[in-house]
């Protein structure tokens, strides 16, 4: 209810502001619908987000599982831990904009260059996550597989991701957020397709509208994923915790 | 098959400061097919420890055990049942892990007196009836070896007698090599061939005898006849 609310609040004093100001810089809403209507209806709208999307989904499996299986070993192996501590921690403190341009230098601007350097900028949050989760890990479960003799997919099906899934649904949810961002970088600076190169061609054109009808597009699509696809995962995964009352 | 063999020279677990803590001195004990051993000894006298060597789970000691059997169950001190599966799951993965052909669930969980509880998670239970699911997870491998840390420790009556009515008739069966450790000597009494008893720590083996078969009504006859060895 609040919720609405205050959505409801935010568009109007958007609307507001943009009638008071009358500028190209802050297009009333209606303006930006027509934007979104006209891209859709020249066909350009869909395949840039199915282009970004694509990237987005690519970049965020690649960091999600190199990431998990590094910060898995970190945590439960300290001489992995002590080797690659470092590495993260530099990783984690370089911006995401240099990795792009490192990797556009390196490896030229192609797609490859552009997903490995998305990913590359996630991958230090997910490991530190998983790290902490391998950490906690509860060593009497262990045992128990241990003594009744788990094979290794076992062991890991049955004992180590159901503790891990909060940790990597912690992972999974920050870093959605942080990976469509960055592909929206990478876009402007160095593909031909995609929502962020259609930012970078109405920022040149200065057409407002056109920008923020992008924006709003691919935000509503995350929404969407993180609605459909993340939220589910997550209650599934948790489930079995609220049996203990 | 030969009889497992315990051969423990000295157990020390590390200390985060000074020398390392002695647990086990000088333990040599066989375990006969089919027989049942309560392990009996003061608080902190290396007990679980000695289980715990024993199942392999820990290696780190001098000496050495030998002919394991392969399939072991094991109830340990804490129900220790992975929480997101049901009970029923939980037994049909073992027993899957050790190779068996998918057990029954209901009926090892009925023996145990947990009929209707095979699809509910292990957090709906009590700590009584967790231990009895452990229980019938450790059946589920149709052990060679049943390992029995505890098992009526902090139990209600009728968790502990279920349990221990359960054990008595398995244990007549003398199938199944079974190890107990208990503080209680009535519970050696009642179940156990013979009876190990371990000193304070580190603990070394005090005794070793069987337990007269006039303790099974009176407990105190075990008694007498430790104070005699």
């Amino acid at each position: 209810m609040y919720g609405w609310l205050s959505s409801a609040l935010l568009l109007a004093l958007w609307w507001g502001l943009a009638a008071m100001l009358q500028d190209r810089a802050l297009p009333a809403p209606p303006a930006v619908l027509a934007a979104l209507r006209s891209e859709l209806a020249a066909g350009a709208l869909l395949p840039a987000l199915a282009a970004t999307l694509g990237r987005v989904v690519a970049a965020f499996l690649l960091a999600m599982i190199l990431g998990s299986a590094l910060g898995y070993a970190m945590g439960r192996w300290r001489a992995a831990g002590a080797v690659a501590d470092p590495w993260v921690t530099l990783l984690l403190n370089i911006p995401a904009l240099v990795v792009i341009l490192l990797a556009y230098i390196w490896f030229g601007q192609t797609e490859a260059a552009a997903i490995g350097a998305v990913a590359l900028a996630k991958l230090p949050n997910v490991v530190v996550v998983v790290r902490e989760g391998a950490r906690a890990l509860d060593p009497a479960l262990d045992e128990v597989a241990r003594l009744y003799r788990f094979g290794p997919l076992m062991r890991l099906r049955e004992v180590v991701l159901p503790q891990l899934a909060p940790f990597l649904a912690a992972a999974a949810r920050s870093g959605l957020a942080i990976v469509w961002k960055v592909v929206l970088v990478v876009e402007l600076l160095g593909r031909p397709s995609g929502v962020g190169f259609e930012l970078h061609l109405r920022f040149q054109l200065f057409d407002v509208a056109g920008l923020l009808a992008y924006s709003l597009a691919f935000a509503g699509v995350m929404l969407l994923v993180e609605a459909v696809a993340l939220r589910p995962a997550e209650k599934r995964a948790r489930a079995w915790r609220h049996a203990a009352a | 098959m030969p009889p497992l063999e315990l051969r423990i020279r000295r157990k020390a677990q590390p200390r985060a400061e000074g020398p390392p803590l002695e647990v086990l001195r000088d333990v040599a004990l066989d375990f006969p097919t089919g027989s049942v051993t309560a392990v009996l000894g003061p608080s902190g006298c290396g007990k679980t420890t000695l289980l715990r060597i024993l199942t392999g789970l820990d290696t780190a000691f001098e000496g050495s055990v030998h002919h394991r059997p392969r399939r072991i169950g094991m109830v340990f001190q804490e129900p220790r049942l992975l929480p997101w599966r049901s009970l029923a799951d939980n037994l049909r993965m073992v027993a899957a892990a050790a190779g068996l052909p998918p057990p029954r669930p209901e009926a090892l969980l009925e023996r145990v007196g947990l009929e209707g509880w095979a699809t509910r998670l292990p957090g709906e239970l009590s700590l009584g009836m967790a231990r009895r699911a452990a229980l019938a997870r450790a059946l589920a491998v149709q052990p060679e070896l049943l390992v029995l840390d505890e098992p009526f420790a902090s139990l209600d009556s009728e968790s502990a007698g279920r349990i221990r009515a359960l054990l008595a008739e398995l244990l007549a069966e003398g199938r199944t090599t079974t190890v107990l450790v208990t503080h209680a000597l009535e519970d050696a009494a009642e179940l156990a061939g013979r009876v190990a008893v371990l000193t304070a720590r580190p603990g070394t083996l005090s005794a070793l005898l069987d337990v007269p078969p006039a303790a099974r009504r009176e407990p105190a006859v075990l008694r007498a006849a430790l104070v005699q060895a």
